[in-house]
């Protein structure tokens, strides 16, 4: 990636908790070590975009173009493609305070389904999450988010890490997560559907 | 100091509430490493969402194995299912004759406590203790065999002391006839004399 393209992608509107990006960090560093989290930390400083991954603090709001380029540095300093992004995201909610915080009120999966746009805006203050179908009978519900202009080759992240939330919220098993529609209205739209295939 | 007046406590700035979330942050953590007693946290739908360092060397489990694992699924033993249904219905939950199933199929007698977390009156998830308690049952179990020779040994002696009584009482049932021969036969001499 280009200087250019990075300050293009810098200026993603919008905030993201720190934890988020502390997620990122915590991954780099079980995957690969201290020496890992310094490549990104080099490759992100060479696109003019330094993040400081060791002074993070969990509560605190960053730049949402600041966590495009983690995720973009991380993918190309080790040369991940879309199932080692998928990997990372479904990795994220263990590891992420917020979600500790957060999971304890999500009762069962329909109401941690409702309550999704909530735990979205308590993590971004860019897109919006949208819960168009919850479909208990054909056992599938689909997130949607809109207005959240993320490079769509970054989606298998989020799919996985939605994955994750619902199998810690439920007692589904069999589940899995597809992306639909990412990339869609200029690259502002994604969608990604879970579905399952039975209950324990 | 002392000047009698209502002093209004500021309110933290970001930067003070960050400082604050970030140390609060640390010491849960830190406490929850500490923690030498294995203790998670689980959701209503019986889901781990937290586990100590002490309860995954006890379970065998890495950290991502153990989040996101059914609670249930590491226990066996009659009052498992009970238990999971009182860490809901109650405040507080405890039971023994568990066994923890560990991730190489070993099982480890223990005891579990449950502490239930509630918001406006419904459960949001509870907290799990465990208490390896295979020292405790092995010293009980050699305790139990220990009493067990210590009576086996004393019902012999019982037995020895029952054969030695009844062959002294043998002994003197005989004696006590042998004196009565005496003396019937001393009676029979006196009387031809």
């Amino acid at each position: 990636m280009t200087r250019e393209e990075a300050d293009l992608i810098v200026r993603t509107p919008g905030n993201v908790r720190g934890a988020v990006l502390a997620t990122d960090r915590d991954y780099v560093l079980e995957a690969q070590g201290e020496e890992g989290l310094d490549r990104v930390m080099e490759l992100a400083e060479s696109w003019g975009h330094p993040i400081d991954y060791r002074g993070i603090a969990n509560t605190e709001w960053l730049p949402l173009g600041l966590r495009m380029i983690s995720l973009l540095a991380i993918r190309e300093a080790f040369g991940w493609g879309k199932e080692d992004l998928f990997r990372m995201g479904r990795a994220a909610p263990p590891h992420s305070f917020m979600v500790k915080v957060l999971m304890r009120y999500f009762l069962s999966m329909e109401q941690t389904y409702e309550k999704s746009p909530e735990y979205w805006r308590s993590h971004y203050t860019a897109g919006i999450l949208k819960t168009p179908e919850f479909n208990k009978k054909e056992r599938f519900f689909v997130l949607r988010i809109e207005d959240f202009a993320i490079p769509a080759d970054l989606c298998p992240y989020y799919a996985g890490y939605f994955l994750r939330v619902a199998e810690l919220a439920s007692t589904f098993r069999g589940l899995r997560a597809e992306e639909r529609a990412c990339g869609e209205d200029g690259g502002k739209t994604h969608e990604f559907v879970i579905s399952w295939e039975g209950e324990e | 100091m002392g000047g009698g007046g209502v002093s209004k406590s500021k309110a933290p700035t970001a930067q003070e509430a960050q400082a604050e979330a970030r140390f609060l942050e640390e010491y849960v953590k830190e406490l929850w490493t500490f923690l030498p007693l294995p203790v998670c946290y689980v959701n209503p739908v019986h889901k781990i969402l937290n586990i100590n360092t002490a309860l995954l060397d006890l379970s065998g489990y890495a950290y991502d194995e153990g989040i996101g694992m059914a609670a249930k699924k590491l226990f066996t033993g009659a009052g498992a299912e009970q238990f999971f249904k009182d860490v809901l219905e109650k405040e507080s939950a405890d039971r023994s004759e568990l066994e923890l199933v560990r991730k190489d199929g070993r099982r480890v007698p223990v005891h579990a406590y449950s502490r239930r977390r509630a918001e406006d009156g419904k459960p949001i998830g509870y907290f799990l203790g465990i208490v390896d308690i295979s020292s405790e049952k092995r010293f009980r179990e050699n305790l139990e065999e220990m009493v067990r020779e210590k009576t086996m040994e004393l019902n012999e002696k019982v037995e020895e002391l029952e054969r030695f009584r009844r062959l002294s009482v043998g002994r003197e049932l005989k004696m006590i006839e042998l004196k009565r021969e005496i003396e019937d036969l001393q009676k029979h001499h006196g009387a031809r004399n």
